[in-house]
């Protein structure tokens, strides 16, 4: 009696103790909690990491359970993945102990960890904050493989038809470029109120074709159709079919799928591209333009994508590539009123269909033009012609940023493992000398340093795009990129993405609307401008790194607030610094036109992007629509492999992209065909960085986001124009890719381009002799 | 004459099946055709020798159903008939109900027990109804699956009954009745019967009848109507096909607010709250219900040159993606499809075409669908259909 009678007074005790606790604050989130696991794994302090990961696991493991269990399916997109925050959270703190107890190398412990994640959490996945999640089980199997075998591949199983097929359309359509007049009564073009209503649709199912609406019969009607039924080549996820070499396969279960009508004709197109049928593609993507022009889709990220845009984007990049088509779209345009938001039930299409009209003779030769706009005086400004074209001028002559970010990281080295160095300090052959700059050799002529600064001369590199921070900069390297090798450097501050500048904490990060954290952006800011500004070798200043998207910082639900200080930190640096324009660094079009209404201070629109090798759609439009200011690409590039694709054929496929990329910014560049306010880009990368994928010995094939790229994935760890070989002689091995080449020629010898810079200099004449 | 014919039939192979079915016991699903066996009884009479199949799959409302097996209330043959009380009282909340006849009793596929019936070319029951104007939503051969699933699946219906005693037949010729344990069922529902309905169905028996040819589908008259009112016969295909985010959505058949024609409407109502995480819904109206491609089944509309449908938003200014025609894809697709959209309702009753020129409509299967989203819908839909009919 007496020992009952203390056990129940101790539960008193330890109930009122836990009142207590309750009372005096909520448990900290899984959010706080893991940021602390991750912090305490980045120092090595093991007593801390498990600290934490158990604290976490043991609060929100039931939790975590019970979402886990509410899944049929891994989550898609942010949204969704943050819906799951216990499950996430549970299984990267069980992660962050596997790798622990890797590190100490217990093998045995750490094998449990994994199995335990794979079994029970797998449907987790964590943020990367560059820029995308992963699924804790898939890197637990790589794990485990890496364990087991020692590589870290995990073979994904094929899902559709592998067979290698074309397209034999059974039913072409009567004609190759539809008259849709014929067929019914286009209304209100040009308007909100646009509207194509079909009045023959016999006519029309006949002249478009297999495939293409409103002909839904005739691939029913195909007998490879039903062959293809009867082989059972139609099995399997519509999706994984994007990418499948079964083209036939592929037109099929697309033409014959339940997605909205816009999506399923752009992907039926594609095909249909990829097939060479590029006559039938067009017609599939134009049917996208007539009947469905307000049609969306969205981003891994959840962004609106606006199918109808990239359709006449492709049509466009089709004829230009084949102008034995001897056609152009004239006049074709796509406006989506609210269309930067990530909502689209506000947006209000503008849609004007344009006409294919010949290609008939020689461009009319370019006519000068008088400047009627200019950002300032000094030795960088941009200046906008009477035809409302846009150029950047650098010493009185037009400047076309040919830019590269250059980052060389060492095989084995990652930021994740606090192991990445300088590379502008860096001297691992101890020859008194940076090693990538100016000891990199290249595969075919190993004996000679050739030198990264002079292989980008040789291939027209003319800019990096470098930040101030949170790496140190060596102000001498830069002189001599600039004095020796005529490349100079677009400067940037982060602005306050991933906490950099602003001092705030990771969780919640930086808020734009702190006065705390502003003063120490700006702060960051002016020491970047007091530092640089009189230094040669700057372009010009960049704010920021497609902060639109959040993370460590609020202006993704605090955009006109992001905006408005963005121009607050220009209006400082230009009262600083006369000489040179300020750019933001945008995420794609994201809350364009906010940054339109908020931020007339800054000088040039530059944003990451990374839509397709038929380069940019309208975004040049879109910037001339919502900001009237010149535009340049931050970062694009694509990865130099592809999943079931041999090396050589995915570096074809990347030199390919960068071609098509670098085709689009030329082509709306000042008095070109497009929208006239392109001033360059800068291709991201110059070398692959093998630490992206975590394992920074190993060069990862895995993709991170579903995206644009030739096998529908991004592989982050081969963005480069150049790669590393086997990763043994990192820093100094360069092999030099295909589109090392590509831009070689683009760079260096394209003379459409040459005509736009002589077209410069004569209005720079004009103006002199005025 | 008719009767006397199929009881002398009965007669004749009373003795052979008595064999058989002791054979059966060993190989339940042996082959009766190949022993020249002209009919396989469901139901002749009460306690009857020659009956097979169990009327014991009760389904929906089953606590609206009663059942008389020996109604001596005017049997179509015999001393006996089979009486079925349906009150639409819906004591199980589903608006349906039926029975399913099965082998042996309560078997929905999980043993084995279905009879081998080849050669057997079509099924023939006798039914009326007490008042006239009952309506059997569908009757079924097949049609049950599981672990042992039936190897056809056909259904017959609506059928509108009279007061008086009906020959029906089902066409089996061409269907692989290899393995059949639901041998035969009905189902109907409140909607049809909104006052219930008394059923009586008689001598239910499988035939061999060389005569009989594979059912080639005949082109349906039109207007073809998909829906009319909560209780027309006219009414084809089952809104069964529920699609993505299926919690969010609340279906009613008899909605009587503001119907566009005749005494209701159907009302729809998407909350777009996600729950399945889909982010969008939607409706497929199939044959039978939930087919989606897997049952040769569907009509040939082949004569229609546009559906036709009224709609109205509860507020005005609801977006739906779609609305459709066709378009299910599985080892029997439909032959074609055709879609509008996206559409903005008005407030007011507005009529929509979907135009069928120049479509194959030979064969459809899901005879229309609406699609929405919550991106379009943030805050839900209430929308109404009415009339949608082929035309």
């Amino acid at each position: 009696m007496k020992r009952a009678f203390i056990l129940i007074v101790t539960g008193l005790i330890l109930f009122c103790g836990f009142s207590f606790a309750q009372e005096a604050g909520a448990p900290p989130s899984s959010g706080e909690l893991i940021n602390k696991c991750w912090q305490a794994h980045g120092k090595r302090d093991i007593e801390a990491t498990f600290k934490y990961t158990r604290e976490l696991i043991d609060l929100y493991k039931d939790k975590a359970q019970e979402e886990q269990s509410s899944l049929r399916e891994m989550p898609k997109n942010k949204n969704e993945i943050l819906e799951v925050a216990a499950l996430n959270d549970v299984a990267t703190a069980y992660f962050i102990q596997a790798e622990s107890y890797m590190r100490q190398e217990k093998i045995e412990d750490a094998t449990k960890v994994f199995r335990l994640i794979i079994e029970k959490y797998g449907f987790a996945q964590a943020w990367d904050p560059r820029g995308w999640f992963w699924s804790l089980r898939l890197a637990a199997e790589q794990s485990l493989k890496k364990i087991e075998t020692g590589s870290i591949e995990v073979e994904q199983k094929k899902k559709v038809s592998q067979l290698v097929t074309s397209i034999n359309l059974h039913d072409p359509g009567k004609e190759d470029l539809v008259d849709y007049a014929k067929y019914g009564e286009f209304k209100d073009t040009g308007t909100k109120d646009y509207k194509y209503t079909v009045t023959d649709q016999e006519g029309l199912i006949a002249a478009v074709g297999e495939g293409i609406y409103p002909n839904s019969t005739s691939v029913r009607r195909d007998p490879a159709f039903k062959n293809a039924l009867k082989e059972k080549r139609l099995e399997g996820d519509l999706w994984d079919f994007v990418h499948s070499p079964d083209l036939e396969a592929a037109f099929f279960k697309w033409a014959t799928s339940s997605e909205p009508q816009g999506v399923k004709l752009f992907y039926t197109g594609l095909i249909l591209e990829k097939a060479g049928l590029i006559s039938h593609a067009i017609k599939c993507y134009y049917a996208i333009v007539v009947h469905f022009p307000g049609s969306y889709g969205w981003t891994y990220w959840h962004t609106p994508w606006y199918v109808g845009q990239a359709a006449i984007a492709k049509i466009k990049f089709i004829l230009k590539n084949n102008p034995q088509l001897g056609y152009k779209l004239e006049g074709a345009d796509i406006k989506i009123i609210n269309g930067y938001d990530n909502t689209v039930a506000n947006d209000i299409p503008v849609v004007d269909p344009g006409k294919f009209v010949k290609v008939e003779g020689a461009i009319d030769a370019l006519k000068p033009e008088a400047i009627k706009r200019k950002s300032g005086d000094g030795r960088v400004h941009t200046v906008q012609y009477e035809n409302g074209d846009w150029q950047l001028i650098v010493d009185g002559s037009p400047y076309i940023i040919r830019g590269i970010t250059y980052a060389p990281t060492k095989v084995g080295q990652s930021p994740d493992e606090g192991t990445m160095t300088n590379w502008m300090e860096n001297d691992f052959n101890n020859n008194g000398k940076a090693d990538g700059p100016y000891d990199a050799f290249i595969d075919t002529d190993p004996d000679i340093a050739a030198g990264d600064f002079q292989l980008m001369k040789d291939m027209g590199v003319n800019t990096i795009r470098l930040y101030h921070h949170p790496e140190k900069v060596n102000k001498e390297v830069l002189r001599e990129l600039y004095n020796t090798y005529g490349i100079r450097v677009i400067m940037g501050d982060f602005l306050g993405k991933y906490a950099l500048g602003s001092g705030a904490p990771w969780n919640p990060g930086t808020d734009y609307n702190n006065e705390e954290h502003k003063k120490n952006m700006i702060e960051s800011v002016k020491n970047m401008v007091n530092e640089h500004k009189d230094e040669p070798y700057i372009l010009f200043w960049l704010l920021g790194n497609e902060n639109v998207y959040g993370y460590a910082c609020n202006a993704d639900t605090q955009p006109d607030v992001f905006f408005a200080f963005a121009n607050e930190a220009a209006k400082i640096i230009k009262s600083i610094d006369s000489q040179h324009p300020v750019a933001i660094c945008s995420g794609d079009i994201l809350f364009l036109d906010k940054f339109g209404k908020n931020s007339p201070d800054i000088d040039i629109f530059g944003t990451n992007s990374y839509r397709g090798d038929y380069g940019f759609g309208r975004l040049w439009n879109s910037v001339r629509d919502e900001a009237g200011i010149p535009a340049f690409i931050t970062e694009y590039g694509c990865p130099a492999y592809a999943e079931g694709k041999a090396l050589l054929e995915a570096e074809e496929l990347q030199a390919a992209y960068h071609k098509g990329s670098w085709a689009d910014i030329s082509d709306n560049m000042a008095f070109g065909p497009g929208a006239g306010n392109s001033i360059g880009g800068v291709v991201f990368e110059w070398l692959d960085e093998w630490w992206k994928g975590y394992e920074p010995e190993i060069h990862d094939t895995k993709g991170f986001w579903a995206g644009p790229f030739p096998d529908g994935f991004m592989h982050e760890e081969w963005l480069g124009i150049c790669g590393q070989g086997d990763g043994k002689m990192s820093p100094f091995y360069r092999h030099l890719r295909k589109s090392y080449f590509t831009y070689q020629d683009m760079w260096r010898n394209n003379a459409e381009e040459k005509g736009a810079q002589d077209q410069g200099l004569k209005i720079k004449m004009l103006r002199d002799q005025r | 004459m008719y009767n006397k014919n199929i009881r002398k039939g009965g007669v004749v192979m009373k003795k052979l099946l008595t064999v058989l079915l002791a054979l059966s016991l060993l190989v339940p699903a042996a082959a009766f055709a190949e022993d020249g066996l002209k009919e396989f009884v469901v139901y002749a009479e009460k306690n009857s020798k020659d009956n097979h199949f169990i009327p014991s799959g009760w389904m929906g409302d089953y606590g609206d159903i009663k059942m008389d097996d020996q109604s001596a209330d005017n049997p179509q043959s015999g001393n006996t008939s089979l009486k079925f009380v349906y009150t639409a009282k819906k004591s199980q909340n589903q608006g349906w109900a039926g029975v399913y006849w099965q082998n042996p009793a309560n078997n929905w596929g999980n043993k084995k027990g279905g009879f081998d019936l080849s050669g057997m070319t079509k099924l023939t029951f006798w039914a009326r109804g007490a008042k006239g104007g009952e309506v059997i939503q569908k009757v079924m051969i097949g049609g049950i699956k599981g672990t042992y699933p039936d190897s056809a699946a056909v259904e017959m219906g609506p059928i509108e009954l009279t007061d008086t005693w009906k020959q029906y037949t089902v066409n089996l010729s061409g269907k692989d009745l290899t393995y059949i344990n639901g041998g035969f069922g009905w189902t109907t529902t409140a909607d049809l019967n909104p006052d219930g309905a008394t059923i009586y169905i008689d001598n239910i028996k499988f035939e061999a009848d060389a005569s009989i040819e594979p059912e080639g589908k005949e082109p349906e008259a039109m207007p073809f109507y998909v829906f009319s009112d909560r209780s027309s016969a006219r009414n084809h295909f089952i809104p069964s096909g529920w699609m993505g985010d299926y919690g969010d959505v609340r279906y009613e058949g008899s909605s009587n607010e503001d119907p566009y024609l005749g005494d209701s409407c159907i009302k729809i109502s998407y909350s777009g709250k996600k729950t399945q995480g889909s982010g969008w819904a939607g409706i497929f109206w199939q044959n039978p219900a939930n087919n989606w491609g897997n049952v040769d089944a569907g009509f040939d509309l082949s004569q229609a040159t546009s559906l036709t449908f009224w709609a109205k938003g509860e507020k005005g200014g609801e977006r739906i993606e779609e609305f459709k025609t066709g378009g299910i894809m599985g080892e029997f697709s439909d032959s074609d499809s055709s879609v509008i959209g996206p559409v903005i309702l008005n407030k007011e009753w507005t009529k929509y075409t979907i135009d069928l020129k120049g479509k194959d409509m030979s064969y459809i299967i899901g005879g229309f669908c609406w699609a929405a989203n919550v991106d379009n819908n943030p805050e839900g839909a209430v929308f109404y259909l009415d009339e949608i009919k082929f035309e």
